[in-house]
């Protein structure tokens, strides 16, 4: 191993403000991910990500390989769908998402072979727009929970030019490790992803961003970061003091470059991309054998979990599937949340399928993530010291209800990115995640921006 | 394994809370304000533990009653009605009249809190409004205050009051050091540890200080406000005298300074969240305490200058509105990204009266920038603030100094308070003694 050149490390200078510190409980940060056989079903919902919907191209009966394309849109701001096991579509027909909303599914009956459909190959990527192209064909979104299409994240805007990739391997909600194994379980692919895209999107700066309680990546990572100093050393590792929610992409952002992003604004808007390295790893993949995205790691645990563990299925995998084959549950679950505790969702059931976009299954047992009576707000202005945004929730919680859009905008709810952190430090438990979300809809109502 | 008949609770993210509950926090203002409690016990004797228990006794008893007769939830639970109760009885001075204790409690509990809405919705603090409820019906009784039970006590006036005629006399020095070799204001050292005449809580500097460290290291309040206030007390005062440190540091220890500025200016519901606003808030009532005491008819005014700056606080608020992340000035950068975004006719549109908003605030905005500057390097001070029983006027000084400078253009609204504030003060006069 090389050891760190000094100096070659970037210590995140800490310009943000407020986050918090949760319990990390990293339980399964050793576990080697292990794959699930192959599901005798799996779902497949038209929209697993932002953006429009995808529309089936295959019907009941039609027979599919693994990577053969079954939903796709003419909209930009979309991403295929792939089918992740190979055998023959058993109903085409609306499901309910994890999220509530309605959307067409494809439902594939495995015939147990997983062929790969022979219609994949590499494809051919030698600059800029052909990567955008080939990305948008491989499906990908946002591996670390967000769903945004890659390719439109990539694809910025002329005028504004991109110095900097941050690879963010942050992951900063308690229990997730995928991320983590990623780095030390596919280091090759990251570090073919970071010059793939130094090299095709002309980058000055690859940052891979990693928190400081993660010794064994940090070193992985290193290593990466080091064997590009004979080529102008443009990639590098910064590390920052794990503090929720440094994975932000706005943090991410700022204590990389010191640049902030404006309100309503993207990092691109200050010449960054933020990319999950999860999400980095898939894109080396792909290059190189064309599998678009039909699989993905989850991280399984919780206090409920009997072997938490990292599991990689086939997308569309039925969680109540991935829950049995760990173990399933030590006692009955009180909340089950795909993705993290901090800003996962609660599922209603498990009887939902897995999405590209779910990092995590986390089962909880009323221990730990019971609710807690709530009481009126004392005005302690912790919400206040723990918001990374700099937003005063205990005032946008006055205003949502009076249904004042205007001062809502004044106070700049527009901002928050929900991460809860106000809502994790309130001692009167207000749910303020879900008072900003309303004051958010207050002012989409009014057409307050 | 999952039966589908399981019922999983959803609710809205994040899953996991903290540590932080209301109860904990008030606990650990009561934990607090217990040196004083036990100095205050020491100095004035069990009439003051009596005190004490009837602020206590009737304050919940008056929290559980109101809640009741509203149909409310108990809150009684939260203890935040202990905390008023003993802050009213340290407010008070030991030989009050016990039934006047529970006319305070009335005031504190039923009208400035339950009437408003319970924990967080009072606009004024409730122990200040009481004390200066009762300052006013029953001076006489209110300013009577009882010696130390101590040999070496001194029984005259106040230290305060004796303060404000040394002011008047125009020289400080000399008169101060008469005063001192006459016996006729207490030492340092019994200033400093209690012995002089005063409220019940407010005598003893040095257990008000513990108290204030334990705060500040659980950090249920931050150094801000106190750090603000007693810094605009030094500074003025050391002007004042022709940069006299003795009586500077007689003024700080006097009266209800330290226990104002940590225990009752801090007050989660009456005072801004933001630390900008913190600011401009223990600058004010660091403002109206020095020119209350030095120019008004009344030797003391940490209570009248709390409660003005607590009916000034949501106007300091507005006015000190944080920048939030990324938030852009002028018109031009924010336009950047809507056109960049896909729904750009809608958008522009809907722009339209967030830039009518905008300008409408400028000069908060402007002034605001080197004001979040200067206070964000305190932040760190704020975290290693550990000892501050070493006197909190040594340092605070030159920090202080600057933020007040700087603050002053900031405060449009301190002119109008000041003068208002001239008036209450008129009124007590007969009463001689705030103090
Ligand atoms: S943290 Fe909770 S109690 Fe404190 S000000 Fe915010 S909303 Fe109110
Ligand atoms: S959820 Fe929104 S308001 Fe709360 S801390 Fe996060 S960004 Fe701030």
């Amino acid at each position: 191993m090389s050891h760190p050149s000094p100096g070659a490390i970037l210590k995140a200078v800490s310009k943000g403000r407020g986050g918090i510190h949760v319990a990390h409980n990293k339980l399964t940060a050793d576990c080697e991910t292990v794959r699930m056989p192959v599901p005798e079903t799996v779902l497949l919902p038209m929209q697993q990500h932002i953006g429009a919907p995808c529309t089936p191209t295959v019907k009941k009966g039609d027979h599919v390989d693994v990577g053969q394309v079954i939903g796709d849109s003419d909209k930009y701001v979309s991403a295929p769908i792939h089918a992740s096991v190979s055998g023959t579509v058993t109903a085409v027909a609306d499901t309910k998402l994890p999220n509530g909303r309605i959307a067409p599914a494809v439902t594939i009956r495995s015939d147990g072979q997983m062929t790969l459909w022979e219609g994949l190959e590499p494809p051919q990527v030698t600059n800029k727009q052909e990567l955008i192209a080939a990305i948008r064909a491989s499906g990908l979104v946002g591996l670390g929970g967000a769903g945004f299409p890659s390719h439109v994240k990539l694809n910025t805007p002329e005028d504004k030019p991109i110095d900097t990739l941050i690879v963010n391997a942050a992951e900063c909600e308690p229990y997730i490790t995928v991320d983590y194994r990623e780095c030390l379980e596919n280091s090759w692919n990251i570090m073919g992803a970071v010059y793939t895209l130094a090299d095709l999107l002309d980058l000055k700066n690859v940052i891979i961003a990693v928190e400081d309680n993660k010794p064994e990546a940090i070193r992985v990572l290193q290593a990466i970061a080091d064997d590009d100093n004979d080529r102008g050393d443009v990639v590098k590792l910064m590390t920052l003091r794990s503090r929720y929610p440094q994975g932000a992409e706005k943090m991410m952002v700022l204590s990389a470059t010191g640049r902030k992003v404006p309100a309503g604004g993207l990092p691109a808007d200050v010449g960054c991309i933020v990319m999950n390295v999860a999400s980095a790893a898939f894109i080396s993949r792909y290059l190189k054998t064309g599998k678009p995205l039909t699989s993905r790691s989850v991280t399984v645990s919780g206090d409920c979990i009997k072997n938490p563990m990292n599991v990689r299925v086939p997308i569309g995998t039925i969680v109540s599937e991935i829950i049995d084959f760990c173990g399933g549950f030590t006692e009955e679950p009180y909340k089950i949340l795909s993705g993290g505790p901090m800003m996962g969702q609660a599922l209603v059931s498990t009887n939902v399928p897995l999405l590209k976009s779910n990092n995590a299954v986390l089962a909880f047992s009323k221990r730990s993530a019971g609710l807690k009576a709530q009481r009126d707000c004392i005005r302690c202005g912790r919400c206040h010291a723990a918001c990374p945004m700099g937003l005063i929730p205990t005032q946008i919680v006055k205003y949502a209800a009076k249904r004042d859009a205007e001062e809502l905008a004044r106070l700049g709810v527009s901002v928050c990115m929900e991460c809860g952190s106000c809502a994790f430090s309130c001692p009167a438990n207000e749910p303020l995640v879900q008072h900003m979300r309303l004051a958010k809809e207050i002012m989409r109502e009014a057409g307050v921006k | 394994m999952m039966n589908e008949a399981t019922k999983l609770t959803v609710s809205a993210s994040p899953h996991v809370k903290g540590e932080a509950t209301v109860t904990g926090i008030m606990f650990d203002v009561i934990i607090a304000l217990c040196p004083a409690a036990i100095a205050s016990v020491a100095i004035f004797g069990l009439r003051a533990a009596l005190v004490l228990a009837v602020c206590i006794g009737s304050c919940v008893a008056f929290e559980y009653l109101s809640r009741w007769i509203m149909k409310k939830h108990s809150t009684i639970g939260d203890l935040s009605a202990v905390v008023t109760g003993v802050l009213l009885a340290f407010n008070l001075p030991a030989s009050i009249p016990l039934w006047m204790c529970v006319i305070g409690s009335f005031v504190a509990i039923v009208i400035v809190k339950q009437l408003f809405g319970g924990i967080g919705q009072n606009f004024a603090n409730p122990a200040i409004t009481a004390r200066i409820v009762l300052l006013v019906s029953f001076a006489s009784a209110m300013t009577n205050f009882p010696a130390p039970k101590t040999p070496d006590a001194v029984t005259s006036a106040t230290p305060l009051a004796t303060l404000s005629d040394i002011y008047r006399s125009g020289d400080i020095a000399g008169q101060l050091s008469l005063y001192r070799a006459a016996d006729k204001i207490p030492s340092f050292f019994n200033m400093f540890f209690g012995v002089r005449q005063g409220c019940m809580g407010e005598v003893c500097a040095v257990a008000l200080l513990i108290g204030a460290a334990y705060l500040l290291i659980r950090r249920v309040i931050k150094i801000t406000i106190p750090l603000a206030y007693i810094g605009t007390v030094a500074v003025f005062m050391l002007i004042a005298s022709r940069f006299d440190l003795a009586f500077t540091a007689y003024e700080l220890l006097g009266g209800g300074l330290i226990l104002g500025a940590f225990f009752m200016a801090t007050d989660y519901a009456t005072s801004p969240v933001t630390t900008k606003g913190k600011l401009v808030f223990g600058v004010g009532c660091g403002i109206l305490t020095a020119v209350i005491r030095l120019y008004g008819s009344l030797p003391e005014g940490v209570s009248y200058s709390i409660l003005l700056m607590n009916i000034a606080c949501p106007l300091i608020e507005k006015l000190t509105a944080p920048a939030y992340f990324g938030f852009v000035k002028k018109k031009k950068e924010p336009k950047e990204p809507k056109e960049k975004k896909e729904e750009k006719p809608k958008k522009d549109k809907a722009a339209e009266p967030a830039e009518d908003v905008k300008p409408a605030e400028p000069e908060a905005q402007p002034a605001a920038e080197p004001a979040e500057k200067a206070a964000e390097p305190e932040t760190p001070t704020e975290e290693t603030v550990a000892p501050p029983e070493e006197k909190p006027e040594a340092e605070p000084e030159a920090p202080a100094a600057e933020t007040a400078d700087e603050e002053k253009p900031a405060e449009p609204e301190e002119a109008p308070v000041k003068e208002k504030e001239e008036q209450p003060a008129a009124e007590t006069k007969a009463g001689g003694d705030g103090e």
